[in-house]
């Protein structure tokens, strides 16, 4: 957030740099900026930009001039000498105008130099195999203190509905900065802000001869530092969205996205003429598929099973391709494709299933909008498929969740909004589910007995929802060697001595199933031992022992989790002959309705067990539970320090 | 051509003699029809079946031919001249999701005028069922990453136990007559089969690498030149911790030795490499630019006084600090020293030659070395290929030591370990009545020993009063390499950054610690860099080092060194020991032990192992302790003086490793004294 927490420093401080930007020498004003934004790289002294929306008669265009000039505090300044701006099919960028004031020995006196070469590259990343987006590449020149960079370009935005957002927080800082737009009073432009309050941005309106412009300023603005374990910056940062509701033009009133309604109307007729031929191949796998099953669910669920095993992941991002789905057909013979064509390919299975399901536009969890907030693209970037079984209840469909079992939606989409697609042009709203705790276990028994300072036992784990897939993912390709070295290094009990002799795995492959695993293990020097007494700390798993939030560096900012979980350990130590148990740990526990633990301790014959339990159930942990977190996390760590004590009495008995 | 230069030739090309490896024999014509209309299945053996995937068929002829060639951008046909065409063919069995998902998208390189011409694949199903490859999911991009045009696609139809296959080839103007091939990869291969096909009068050397077979030149082949090499099982390659890594791959390695026509032969050679370079980096030909860029690093010496400073190695210090701290390094730099200055941005190889100049203007006598990654592939001295030459260093015979222009993090007496500890090739540069010229050395690049590479711990340790925490002072002093990668960072961190960079490196006694009081020495990069340890020291208090077991106190002393790296060996070990580096840790805990209590296994912390060669120490772990009344005092050695070692003397090497884990699980007992 907005680092600034007194207001008055914040005011003073504003006014005393304002006057001395534009008043003092350079020299002085470098100074000043360095004082201000102490052990900063760079400042921006500017940066603006400015969304036009222009109409004529019949036409209407829509462009935004983008300025900025950034100064080098340091003579490490430079690393930002390299810049680049990106684009898509959906943006042009033109008049780009790139120069270096380099500072001369006379204060306040600079050197301005073009820059004049620029290259275009394109765009890849990870998660796409081919986009359309690419990125023009320069480098400013200068390296020294107090050497100033400006860019300036226009990007013209060829579609009406990708007017994008804007953030009033930076990695960087500014003096001064200033988001606006104008827009004459035939176009109907509508706003929204997010997570506003408690920040100092002024807002302004202004109408002059029939055009009104709206700005954001924000002046003196420090840089913005991240934490570990946040949700998306979108969840905080103050920003703004910007869309078109209509364009009123001379002889025509073109609707961009005045409501929901007619964000879905543009989204359907983006997907309605997808799949109109049915597919025999298609048809004849779905077919066999389906043989002899009865019910919804089983027919569903193994022709959402079948996608997920035939059709791999491929995105490719190319222009409107990046909204509209291949066929069906097309995506069974390619065997692969992005999300949208595994929701084709599903929905058309389903439908020669007998089966009515929809393509369902949602957002990942990485976009904090509701459709039923705001309705524009912002929203979403994702599509799956989605329908009603015969209780009625939606079952949502993603097979880019290879290994996700059926009736659990993929854990990046818990809690969103769904705008599923009805037949005739109707859709409905949705929120998906959030999976509880009960449904993401990770149940571990271990039973072991003590080998001087070496424990030997078997152990076993059993898994399922989310938490089950924790272990599919690194473990489903690998041959049975190759998992049990890595099932090893995921589980590493104790310590890095923990090794495992023999492995078995059920269920890895089968989505419906929980996994079962179960090992023989020995770990050398972990029992600790002076004279006749041993030490054994039955806590072989400390999770969570090192997640005391820093509060005060967290600056309100959520932790995220991935999912609700609930983990269970039973541990169970034999004695062998002629030992006694001198003392056992107390038993602790910690509860409230988002996070808890439990760690119970008995003993039984010549057996001592401990019952462990530890639940998180939220995805969102916020700031107000904070203190409440940290005081279990310390009842926690005092608990795993708690070491069992045993007494040789008389010597073993063969 | 002066005559020293030539008698370097011809004792470079003895070596040549007994270096190269391949054979002489004939080999059966290659079937290149190999793409039949109908294909089925392959049955793999059971053994195969347990690989995530099986190369069974990979082709690569590498044909020179002379041809008219249509040049795209002259709009024209270009008569006789040399092209390089490149015939590929693959087909691979897919056993599962992860080997389908890292073969169902190819990438083809259109840099560099290359043509892609008769690109077919297909996929075979499980049930026999052939996918061809539709064109039209084929995507051309213009500049993929910087790296040119490529073309890219991804197969149709592929499922699990799906066979690919596809072929392509690409032709473009001949100019690059050095390459290396690799042969293993993450799968097995079944059929390997490489050819270099070239006209007659153009004649290959090649040699094989890591118990892969000769090539052999196919005798009965009377119009062209024909290497051949087939193989039939290549083993899927898999690294070995502290290894060689991927430098242990199987490849081969060719180059053009002779054109018989212009009876010209050893065209890439260390005596032709050094001539080039010497050439490329003291005397380019543009004697206006060069008379103007002489001007230039005079008076970029005298603005920054490099000519003043009398002792040789403040003055190269003095240089390498001046550039590292004010260029930056960017892709492309400029060449002349004119454009470097003014920018204040070079390329890898431009710091080299600045650098390089610098030191000529100032009459400091230094070579030139040039070597590769040991890591990625190891210098041989034995094959002269200009592959081997990637990387450039410079050597001050004076001081006996290098510097790496190149490398940021480095400074004068350590380069980049994967360059050191290696063989390069050494330019011994004269200048004979304004001619450069150079003789080529094949010397070991030395690299510092565990003396000067070391983090050594001093903590100090108290029990808080309610003995429920462990409170710490800690203090690294760092040498060397550990140093190296870590001090020249600083001046870039800010202050919140810094401390959290340092805060890490200090949590190794407990992820839980509370790092306070944070202190540096010898931060600034400045002087002999070597002869200046980085401090650092803060204070912690931590809780995760306590244990209660009823009245006793268990205190897991072991973990303040850190966690340890656990060695086991489930396989038997393949490949020798490659260290990064020589180093060493030298560790002094002092315990206050707190009063009423005592340690009741103490002689835990007496443990030792060594490995000698010699009657000398080259590895060792040793923990001893001293105990005066309720101070103890933990002295832990551990160094590794070697950087490399046979197979069989892995374990030697993995029993020292370890012992350093097994400190690390050591835990005091306290108990009240009786």
């Amino acid at each position: 957030m907005l680092i600034s927490n007194n207001m008055r420093v914040y005011i003073t401080c504003f006014f005393f740099l304002f006057c001395t930007v534009f008043s003092f020498s350079q020299e002085q004003t470098l100074a000043l900026l360095k004082e201000r934004f102490k052990s900063q790289k760079v400042v921006y002294l500017s940066e603006k930009e400015h969304l036009n929306i222009v109409t004529k008669d019949n036409t209407y265009s829509i462009f935004s001039d983008v300025e900025w000039e950034m100064m080098y505090l340091t003579d490490k300044g430079n690393s930002y000498s390299d810049q680049s701006i990106y684009f898509s099919k959906f943006t042009e960028i033109k008049d780009i105008k790139a120069l270096s004031f380099l500072p001369k020995s006379r204060p306040g006196a600079f050197k301005k130099v073009k820059v004049t070469k620029f290259e275009t590259e394109d765009v890849f990343s990870n998660s796409y195999f081919f986009h359309d987006s690419k990125k023009i590449k320069f480098t400013f020149p200068g390296t020294e203190e107090g050497t100033k960079i400006k860019l300036s370009y226009r990007e013209k935005i060829k579609d009406p509905r990708f007017l994008g957002q804007t953030f009033f927080i930076s990695f960087l800082p500014k003096v001064h900065s200033k988001y606006s737009v104008s827009f004459p009073s035939n176009v109907d432009l509508k706003y929204k802000m997010f997570n506003m309050e408690g920040h100092p941005i002024k807002f302004e309106t202004t109408t002059k001869k029939g055009k009104t412009t709206y700005s954001w300023t924000v002046e003196n603005q420090d840089a913005f530092e991240s934490v570990r374990n946040a949700p998306n910056i979108k969840y905080y940062a103050p920003h703004l969205a910007l869309y078109i509701g209509d364009i009123r033009l001379k002889d025509t009133t073109i609707t961009v996205l005045p409501n929901l309604d007619a964000l879905f109307s543009w989204y359907n007729g983006l997907v309605e003429n997808v799949n109109l031929e049915p597919d025999s191949t298609l048809q004849n796998i779905t077919r066999s598929l389906i043989k002899g099953l009865e019910g919804k669910d089983e027919k569903a669920r193994i022709i959402f099973n079948w996608v997920q095993n035939n059709i791999k992941y491929v995105a490719f991002e190319d222009g409107m391709g990046g909204f509209i789905p291949r066929p069906a057909a097309r995506v069974c013979r390619n065997r692969y494709g992005d999300c949208k064509d595994m929701s084709s390919i599903i929905t058309e299975m389903l439908r020669y299933a007998g089966i009515e399901s929809s393509l369902t536009w949602i957002g990942s969890r990485e976009l904090p909008y509701d459709y039923t907030d705001i309705a524009t693209p912002v929203v979403d970037n994702h599509m799956i498929a989605s329908y009603r079984n015969e209780k009625d209840e939606i079952i949502y469909l993603d097979a880019v969740g290879s290994y996700t079992p059926y009736g659990y939606p993929t854990g990046f989409i818990q809690g969103k909004q769904a705008l599923i697609r009805k037949k005739e042009g109707k859709y409905e709203v949705e929120r998906v589910p959030i999976v509880t705790k009960e449904k993401n276990v990770k149940h571990q028994k271990m039973h072991m007995v003590l080998d001087g300072t070496k424990l030997t036992g078997k152990g076993s784990v059993a898994t399922v929802g989310y938490s089950k897939l924790d272990f599919v993912y690194p473990l489903i390709s690998k041959n049975l060697k190759e998992r049990t070295v890595a099932l090893e290094a995921m589980l590493e009990k104790g310590s890095n001595k923990f090794k495992i002799q023999k492995a078995s795995f059920d269920g890895l492959k089968n989505r419906d199933k929980p996994l079962k695993i179960e090992y023989d293990f020995t770990i050398e020097d972990y029992v600790k031992r002076a004279g006749d007494e041993y030490y054994v700390n039955l806590n072989l798993d400390k999770n969570l022992k090192s997640s005391k939030l820093d509060i005060e560096k967290r600056n309100g900012i959520s932790v995220e989790h991935e999912y609700k979980v609930l983990d269970q350990d039973e541990i169970e130590l034999e004695l062998p002959l002629g030992f006694e148990i001198t003392y056992l740990p107390k038993n602790a526990g910690y509860s409230n309705a988002e996070f808890g633990f439990s760690i119970d301790y008995k003993i039984l014959g010549n057996k001592v067990y401990m019952k462990k339990e530890i639940y998180i159930n939220t995805l969102m942990l916020k700031a107000s539970n904070f203190l409440a977190w940290n005081s279990m996390i310390k009842k926690l760590n005092k608990a795993y320090k708690d070491v069992v004590v045993l007494k040789e009495t008389s010597k073993k008995v063969k | 051509m002066n005559i020293k230069k030539k008698i370097s030739v011809i004792a470079l090309n003895i070596l040549t003699i007994i270096s190269y490896g391949q054979k002489e024999g004939t080999v059966e014509k290659f079937d290149v029809n190999f793409w039949k209309d109908s294909t089925v299945l392959t049955t793999l053996t059971p053994t195969e079946k347990e690989f995530k995937g099986v190369v069974l068929k990979d082709y690569h002829i590498r044909k020179f031919l002379y041809d008219s060639y249509f040049d795209e951008r002259a709009q024209k046909f270009i008569a006789d001249v040399l092209q390089e065409e490149n015939l590929h063919y693959k087909r691979i069995r897919l056993n599962n999701d992860a080997a389908v998902e890292l073969y169902n998208k190819v990438y083809i390189s259109n840099a560099g005028g290359r043509k892609v011409t008769n690109l077919k694949a297909r996929a075979i199903n499980k049930d026999g069922k052939i996918i061809n490859f539709d064109d039209s999911n084929k995507k051309e991009i213009e500049n993929y990453e910087n790296a040119g045009p490529y073309t890219i696609f991804a197969l149709e139809g592929i499922e699990v136990g799906s066979e690919i296959e596809f072929t392509y080839t690409t032709l473009e103007p001949a100019d690059n007559y050095y390459f290396s091939k690799m042969i293993q990869g993450s799968f097995p291969k079944r059929e390997f089969h490489y050819e270099i096909i070239s006209p007659k009068n153009l004649v290959f050397h090649t040699k094989s690498y890591n118990g892969l077979e000769d090539l052999i030149n196919d005798t009965s082949s009377v119009d062209l030149n024909r290497y051949v090499l087939d193989v039939k099982g290549v083993d899927k390659f898999k690294e070995e911790q502290y290894s060689l890594g991927v430098a242990l791959r199987q490849k081969v390695e060719a180059k053009l030795y002779e054109n018989t026509t212009s009876l010209k032969r050893n065209f890439y050679s260390w005596s032709e490499a050094a001539t080039e370079y010497s050439k490329y980096i003291y005397a380019p030909s543009n004697e206006k630019k060069v008379k103007s860029e002489k001007k230039e690093i005079k008076k970029f010496i005298k603005k920054n006084g490099f000519d003043k400073i009398k002792n040789l190695r403040d003055q190269v210090t003095a240089i390498e600090h001046f550039l590292k701290g004010n260029f930056s390094f960017v892709k492309r730099g400029g060449y002349y020293a004119n454009d470097i200055i003014q920018s204040k941005k070079y390329s890898k190889f431009s710091a080299l030659r600045l650098t390089a100049l610098l030191l000529k203007s100032l009459d400091i006598e230094h070579q030139v070395v040039i070597t590769s990654d040991r890591f990625s592939s190891t210098f041989d001295p034995y094959f002269e290929t200009y592959n081997s030459l990637e990387t450039f260093l410079l050597f001050i015979p004076k001081l006996d030591q290098f510097l790496a222009p190149s490398n940021e993090f480095m400074r004068l007496g350590l380069v980049p370990s994967n360059y050191a500890y290696t063989n390069g090739l050494f330019l011994k540069t004269v200048e004979i009545g304004g001619v450069i010229s150079a003789f080529p050395e094949i010397k070991y690049i030395s690299g510092v020993g565990s003396d000067l590479t070391y983090d050594n711990q001093t903590v100090d340790i108290t029990f808080s009063e309610d003995l429920e925490n462990i409170k710490a002072h800690m203090k690294h002093e760092l040498r060397g390499y550990v140093a190296a990668y870590l001090r020249p960072l600083m001046p870039y961190l800010d202050e919140e950054k810094k401390k959290e960079v340092l805060e890490g490196r200090l949590k190794q006694i407990g992820a839980d610690a509370i790092i306070t009081n944070i202190k540096t020495s010898n931060e600034e990069m400045q002087g002999y860099m070597l002869n200046k340890p980085y401090i650092f020291e803060g204070d912690a208090e931590v809780n995760s080092l306590l244990e209660n077991a009823g009245n006793k106190i268990l205190l897991k002393i072991g973990q303040i060194i850190g966690s340890q790296v656990e060695m086991y060996q489930d396989t038997a070990r393949k490949y020798g020991v490659e260290n990064a580096y020589n180093h060493s840790y030298k560790r002094i805990i002092n315990l206050t032990i707190p009063e009423g209590y005592e340690i009741s296994n103490i002689n835990d912390l007496n443990m030792g192992v060594s490995y000698k060669e010699g009657g000398k120490n080259l590895m060792e772990f040793t923990s001893k302790y001293i105990l005066k009344g309720n101070k103890l005092t933990i002295i832990c050695d551990e160094f590794y003086n070697i950087i490399r070692l046979p197979v069989e003397k892995y374990d030697a090497f993995r029993t020292v490793i370890n012992a350093a884990a097994d400190f690390n699980k050591i835990t005091l007992i306290l108990k009240t004294k009786s």
